[in-house]
C-alpha cells in the first residue's frame, strides 16, 4: 500500500508543482517513482503466492455487489506487472535524455507515471469495474500524451480521436461489465469466470461481443485502428510505452483475462479470428509504403496485435501473451530506437532524408538491428520463436489461416529490412548533423536489445501453465530456414538500396488506403447530417406544430371575440346590463 | 422549520433592502453557507397546521431521506453557483433564493396541494430573470413560451390530482399518504401517467416536450441558466418518486421497456443535438437534456441500482452542470469569440474544464462513473438491448464536449486571458473536490438512501 502510494504521491507532487521544480528534481522524482514501482512489482511477484488479494478500500456496494478497490495477483498478472513496470522505467529513463529540453517536462512525466499507475491498476484489478478504471485511465492518459504538443491543429485531432474511438470500446466493456453484473450477481472477476459455467449462450454472446468491442478499440483492430497511426503525433517515448508496449495490449489481456467466456462461446472465435488476420495483412501492407518511421511502426504494431488477436480467437492463450511479452520487448526498442535516431537529427521522421546512420550512430544501430531481425523474426531471436508459435497453433487449425499467417510474416520483413536498411543503410541524405544520443538513451535501448535477444527463451507460457508441447520437429525447422532465407534476402536487397518502383498500388498503400477519408465520408458525414436533419425539421419544424397551432386557434378566438370587445364603452355597458339581467333571472327563477 | 424559511428570509432581505453588488455577494454567500448548515443540522421535520380547515388542508412538511438528499444537494449547488458566478445585483439573489424556497417546499411539502402550490412557484423567479435580460430581442418570446409549457406541466399535476381527490370521501386530509392509498384501475392508472408522464417530461426536460428549455438556457442570465439546469430540473425526477411511482406503477412496469425505450431515443436524439450551431449555452443545454433522459430511464427503471445511480447521478450532474456552465460564463465575459490555445495562459481553468467534461463523461473516479454503471446495470435488468442504447449518447456527448474543449483551450495560442477573481479558485477547488469525493467515495451518499429506495421498491412492486 505504501508502495502504491509513493508513485501517487509524486504524480500529484508533479501535476501541481512542475512550474517551481527544477528540471533535475523532476527527473529524480520520476525516475525514483518508477524504480519503486518496478521493486514493488518484484516484490509482489516474488512474496506473493498466485491467487492472494490485497484489499485497500470497499469503493461502493449495491445491492448483493461489492465492488472495492482490490487487487488480485497471479501468474498472468505478475507478467504483466514485471513488463509494464519494467518497460514504464526504461521509458521513464529514456525521457530524461529525451524531453529534458521540454517547457512541460514535468507534466510529461506526471503524465507518463499515472499512465504507469492506471496500468497497474488494470492489470492487477480483482474485479471488472476496477478493471474498467485503469481502462478508461489508460486510455485517458494516451489522450493526454497524443495531444502533448497541443498548438498543433493535428495533435490535438489525432488525440480527440483516440480518445472517441477508444470511448467506442468502452461503451463495449461498459456493456459486458454491467451484463456480467447482472446476469452473474458479481463483478469479481474470478467469480464471474467460475459462475460462467452453464450459462445462456446468449448472454455469453452479448458479454464477449463486449469485451470483443473493447479489444477493438483498445489493441486497435479493424474498424477502430486508425487512431493508432495518428498517435504518432505523441511523444516518441510515450509512443513506446503506451502505443506499442503496454497500453494497446490491454485488449489483448482483458480477453486472456475473461478467456472462460470466450472458451464457452460459440460464434465469437471466428470473429475475433477474422479481425486478427484481416487486421495483421491489412495493416502490415500498408507498412511496407509507409515513409514516416514512426508510422512504420505503428502500422508494424497493429499488424502484430493483429497476430495476438489471431492467436486468441484460434484459442492459444498462452502464446498471445508469451507474443505479448516478446513484442513489448522488440517493439518498445524500436520504438525508443527510432526516437534515438529522430533525436540525433532533429525531429526529422522521414526515412527517406536518412540512410547511412551506422556510422553515426553505432549504438543506435545495433540496437535497432536486433529490434528489426526480432519483429522479422530472424530465429532465434524473440521475435521469432513467439510469432513461430502463433504460426504453429494455426498450421494445426487450417492450412488456409497458416498461408495467411505466412503472408503476414513475408510482408512483416519485407518492413523492418526496409526500415533497416533505408535508415541505416547507404549514404546519409539529410542536411542536419546527426549525433549519437547520450547515456539515458542509450542504456533502456541496450538493455532492451538483450531482452529482445533472449526474451524467446523465457519460459512464459510455461509459467502460465500451458502443458509443455513437444519440439515442433520438422515443421519448425523448416519454418527457422525459411525466415533466415527471407530476412536476409530482404535485407540484402534494401542494403544495397536497390530502388523499387513505386507504382499505383503502393501510392495507394502510402495513402493508407484512404480509410480516413472513408470514415469521414460514411460515418462522420452521414451523422452530422442526421443531426441537421433532427434539427432543421424535428426541432424546428414537428415540435414547433403544437406552439404554431396553439397560438393560431388563440388568435382566431381573440379575433371572435373582438366582435363584443372591441373597446367601445357602449359595448362594455351594454354587454354588462345584460350580464346582469341574465344573472337575476338565473337566480331569481331557476 | 429554519430549513423551510431561511431561504425566503433571504430572498425578502433582497428584495426590500437596496444592498450593492459587493454586499449581495457576501450575504448571499453567508446565506447559502446558513443553509447548508442549518441542512446538515435538520435531522427530520414533521409538522402540520391547520391551513385551510374548511376543506382539510393543512401546512404539513415532512422529509424523507431522498428529498433531504436532494435538499442537501440543492442548497450545496446554490453555495457553489453563488461562490462561482461572483458578485451579481441582489435582484438576482433575491430571485433565486425564492426558487431555492419553493424548490425547499417541493421536497418537503407533505400535502398535494402544497406540492403543486411551490411546484409552481419555483419557476416563476426564473421567469422573472429571463425577462429582465434586456439586451436580446428574441426574450418575451423565449420567455412566455418557456412560461406556457411550464405552466402547462403544473396544470396538468393540479387536474390529475383533482381527479384522484375527487374520489375521495370529502373533507378527507390531501396528505400524500391518505392518496397513495387509493386503487386506481389500470385504464385510469394509463389517463394519470399520461399527464404525469407530460408535467415530468416538460420538466426535465424529455423529448418532444423539451422546446422551451434551449433558448432558455441560452437566454437567461447565468444565475437563472444554473438554477434550471442543476437544480430545478430534478424536480422532474423527484416527481417520478413522489407522484408516478406510488399512484401508477403496475401501467408504467407493464409498459416499462416500452417507456425507457422512447426516454433513452430522446436522450440520443439530445445527443445529435449538441452537434448544432454554434452557441455554447444552446449545446449544454442539450447535453444536459440527453444527461437527464438517461437519468429518468434509469429512476424509471425501478432497480436498486437504477434508483441509486439515478440519485448519485443526478448529484453529480449538479456538479458538472454549474462547472460547465461557468467555464463557459468566464469566457463569455470576453467579447471574443475567436479564442483558442487558452492553456497555455489559463492552465488551472483548462484542468478543472477537462475534470468536469471527464466527470460528465462518466469517466471513473470521478463523480459521474458509478452513477453511470448502476443506472446501466438497471437498465441490463430491464433488458439488455437499452444499455446498448443509453451507450450511445454517451459517445456523441463525448464527441461533442472533445470538440469544445479542443477548440477553446487546445490549439495555437490567440492571445487571450481570462482573469480570475480568488472566489473563482475557491469556487473550482470545491468543484473538484465534490467530484472527486463523490468519485472515490460514492456509498456516502449511496448509503444515505438505501434503506428507502428498497423501501420504495418494496413498495411498487
Amino acid at each position: 500500500m505504501i508502495l502504491f502510494l509513493l508513485p501517487v504521491l509524486s504524480c500529484f507532487i508533479l501535476f501541481f508543482f512542475n512550474q517551481i521544480l527544477n528540471k533535475k528534481i523532476i527527473s529524480l522524482i520520476a525516475l525514483i517513482s518508477s524504480l519503486v514501482m518496478v521493486a514493488m512489482a518484484c516484490f509482489f511477484s516474488v512474496t506473493l503466492s498466485s491467487g492472494s488479494t490485497l484489499h485497500f478500500w470497499e469503493w461502493f456496494s449495491i445491492g448483493q455487489r461489492v465492488v472495492p478497490f482490490a487487487f488480485y495477483i497471479d501468474a498472468l498478472s505478475k507478467i504483466m506487472l514485471l513488463l509494464v513496470t519494467g518497460i514504464g522505467f526504461l521509458v521513464v529513463m529514456f525521457s530524461v535524455g529525451y524531453m529534458s529540453t521540454d517547457p512541460r517536462y514535468g507534466r510529461y512525466m506526471a503524465y507518463v507515471l499515472l499512465f504507469i499507475l492506471f496500468m497497474l491498476i488494470l492489470i492487477l484489478a480483482n474485479n471488472y469495474v476496477l478493471l474498467f478504471v485503469g481502462w478508461e485511465g489508460v486510455g485517458l492518459c494516451s489522450y493526454l500524451l497524443i495531444g502533448f504538443w497541443f498548438d498543433k491543429k493535428e495533435n490535438t485531432q489525432a488525440a480527440k480521436k483516440a480518445f472517441l474511438m477508444n470511448k467506442i470500446g468502452d461503451a463495449g466493456l461498459l456493456l459486458a461489465v454491467t451484463s456480467i453484473g447482472y446476469v452473474l450477481g458479481t463483478f469479481f472477476i474470478q467469480d464471474a469466470l467460475f459462475k460462467s459455467v452453464g450459462l445462456n449462450q446468449v448472454w455469453i454472446t452479448v458479454i464477449t461481443l463486449g469485451f470483443v468491442i473493447a479489444a477493438v478499440g483498445k489493441s486497435a483492430q479493424i474498424p477502430l485502428y486508425t487512431w493508432l497511426p495518428d498517435a504518432m503525433t505523441g511523444p516518441t517515448p510515450a509512443s513506446a510505452l503506451i502505443h506499442a508496449a503496454t497500453m494497446v495490449t490491454a485488449g489483448i489481456y482483458l480477453i486472456v483475462r475473461s478467456s472462460t467466456f470466450f472458451l464457452a462461446a460459440t460464434g465469437i472465435n471466428q470473429v475475433l479470428l477474422a479481425i486478427g488476420l484481416l487486421t495483421a495483412i491489412f495493416s502490415a501492407s500498408i507498412a511496407t509504403c509507409q515513409k514516416d518511421i514512426k508510422k512504420i511502426l505503428a502500422f508494424s504494431t497493429v499488424s502484430q496485435l493483429g497476430l495476438m488477436v489471431v492467436a486468441l480467437g484460434l484459442g492459444a492463450y498462452k502464446t498471445a501473451i508469451f507474443h505479448l511479452v516478446t513484442h513489448a520487448f522488440f517493439k518498445a526498442l524500436l520504438f525508443l530506437g527510432a526516437g534515438s535516431v529522430i533525436h540525433g537529427l532533429q525531429g526529422q521522421q522521414d526515412i527517406q532524408k536518412m540512410g547511412g546512420l551506422y556510422k553515426k550512430m553505432p549504438i543506435t544501430f545495433v540496437c535497432m538491428a536486433i529490434g528489426c531481425f526480432a519483429l522479422a523474426g530472424l530465429p532465434p531471436l524473440s521475435g521469432f520463436i513467439s510469432k513461430e508459435m502463433i504460426l504453429l497453433n494455426g498450421w494445426s487449425k487450417s492450412p488456409f489461416i497458416f498461408m495467411a499467417l505466412i503472408s503476414v510474416s513475408i510482408l512483416t520483413a519485407l518492413y523492418a529490412m526496409r526500415l533497416l536498411g533505408r535508415v541505416f543503410g547507404g549514404i546519409y541524405k539529410g542536411s542536419q548533423i546527426p549525433h549519437e544520443s547520450g547515456l539515458f538513451m542509450t542504456v533502456p535501448l541496450i538493455i532492451l536489445a538483450v531482452a529482445s535477444c533472449f526474451g524467446g527463451f523465457l519460459p512464459v507460457p510455461a509459467y502460465l501453465g500451458a502443458v509443455s508441447e513437444s519440439s515442433h520437429g520438422l515443421m519448425g525447422l523448416i519454418m527457422a530456414a525459411f525466415s533466415m532465407f527471407m530476412v536476409l534476402l530482404f535485407l540484402w536487397v534494401f542494403w544495397r538500396q536497390y530502388a523499387i518502383k513505386s507504382f499505383f498500388f503502393s501510392q495507394f498503400l502510402e495513402n493508407q488506403c484512404h480509410v480516413d477519408k472513408l470514415y469521414h465520408r460514411c460515418v462522420i458525414t452521414p451523422l452530422l447530417i442526421f443531426s441537421t436533419i433532427g434539427y432543421r425539421f424535428v426541432e424546428l419544424g414537428a415540435l414547433q406544430l403544437p406552439s404554431w397551432a396553439l397560438d393560431t386557434g388563440w388568435k382566431a378566438c381573440l379575433k371572435r371575440i373582438s366582435i363584443v370587445s372591441n373597446g367601445r364603452i357602449q359595448t362594455a355597458i351594454h354587454l354588462f346590463f345584460a350580464g346582469i339581467i341574465f344573472l337575476l333571472i338565473w337566480l331569481l327563477f331557476l | 422549520m429554519s430549513l423551510f424559511f431561511i431561504p425566503f428570509i433571504l430572498s425578502f432581505l433582497f428584495f426590500f433592502i437596496p444592498f450593492s453588488k459587493k454586499w449581495s455577494f457576501v450575504i448571499a454567500l453567508s446565506g447559502t453557507i446558513t443553509i447548508a448548515i442549518s441542512v446538515l443540522l435538520t435531522g427530520s421535520l414533521d409538522i402540520s397546521y391547520p391551513w385551510i380547515p374548511g376543506l382539510g388542508l393543512f401546512f404539513s412538511l415532512k422529509i424523507s431521506p431522498i428529498s433531504f438528499l436532494i435538499i442537501q444537494m440543492a442548497s450545496v449547488m446554490m453555495f457553489l453557483m453563488v461562490l462561482s458566478l461572483g458578485p451579481q445585483s441582489r435582484w438576482n439573489y433575491a430571485l433565486s433564493f425564492l426558487s431555492l424556497g419553493a424548490f425547499n417546499g417541493v421536497l418537503m411539502a407533505d400535502n398535494v396541494l402544497l406540492f403543486y402550490m411551490f411546484w409552481e412557484m419555483a419557476i416563476i423567479p426564473v421567469f422573472v430573470l429571463l425577462m429582465g435580460v434586456k439586451d436580446e430581442i428574441l426574450i418575451p418570446k423565449i420567455g412566455i413560451r418557456f412560461l406556457k409549457y411550464n405552466i402547462a406541466g403544473g396544470l396538468l399535476i393540479l387536474i390529475s390530482l383533482m381527479t384522484i381527490y375527487l374520489q375521495l370521501s370529502p373533507l378527507s386530509s390531501f396528505n400524500f399518504q391518505t392518496i397513495y392509498q387509493i386503487s386506481l384501475s389500470s385504464t385510469q392508472q394509463l389517463y394519470l401517467l399520461a399527464a404525469l408522464g407530460i408535467s415530468m417530461a416538460i420538466k426535465l426536460p424529455l423529448f418532444p416536450f423539451h422546446r422551451w428549455q434551449a433558448d432558455t438556457y441560452a437566454a437567461s442570465p447565468m444565475m437563472g441558466t444554473m438554477m434550471l439546469a442543476a437544480i430545478l430540473s430534478k424536480l422532474g425526477l423527484y416527481g417520478i418518486y413522489r407522484l408516478i411511482f406510488p399512484l401508477c406503477s403496475t401501467v408504467v412496469f407493464h409498459y416499462l421497456s416500452w417507456i425507457l425505450c422512447s426516454i433513452l431515443l430522446g436522450s440520443l436524439y439530445a445527443a445529435f443535438m449538441t452537434l448544432q450551431g454554434d452557441n455554447l449555452k444552446k449545446k449544454l443545454a442539450y447535453l444536459s437534456m440527453s444527461h437527464m433522459g438517461l437519468m429518468s430511464a434509469g429512476f424509471l427503471s425501478g432497480t436498486v441500482s437504477g434508483l441509486q445511480g439515478t440519485i448519485l447521478m443526478m448529484v453529480s450532474h449538479a456538479v458538472t452542470t454549474i462547472s460547465l456552465f461557468w467555464t463557459v460564463h468566464l469566457l463569455t465575459k470576453y467579447p471574443s469569440s475567436e479564442m483558442s490555445g487558452l492553456i497555455k495562459t489559463n492552465g488551472f481553468i483548462s484542468a478543472v474544464t477537462l475534470i468536469s467534461i471527464l466527470a460528465s463523461l462518466s469517466f471513473p473516479l470521478t463523480s459521474g462513473f458509478v452513477g453511470e454503471l448502476l443506472i446501466l446495470s438497471g437498465l441490463t435488468a430491464t433488458h439488455g438491448l437499452l444499455t446498448v442504447l443509453a451507450l450511445i449518447p454517451t459517445i456523441i456527448n463525448a464527441w461533442f464536449l472533445l470538440k469544445w474543449y479542443h477548440a477553446v483551450f487546445l490549439g495555437p495560442y490567440s492571445g487571450h486571458r481570462i482573469s480570475l477573481r480568488k472566489s473563482d479558485y475557491l469556487a473550482s477547488t470545491f468543484i473538484l473536490l465534490f467530484i472527486f469525493l463523490i468519485g472515490l467515495f460514492p456509498n456516502i451518499i449511496l448509503d444515505l438512501t438505501q434503506q428507502s429506495v428498497m423501501a420504495l421498491i418494496k413498495g411498487i412492486k
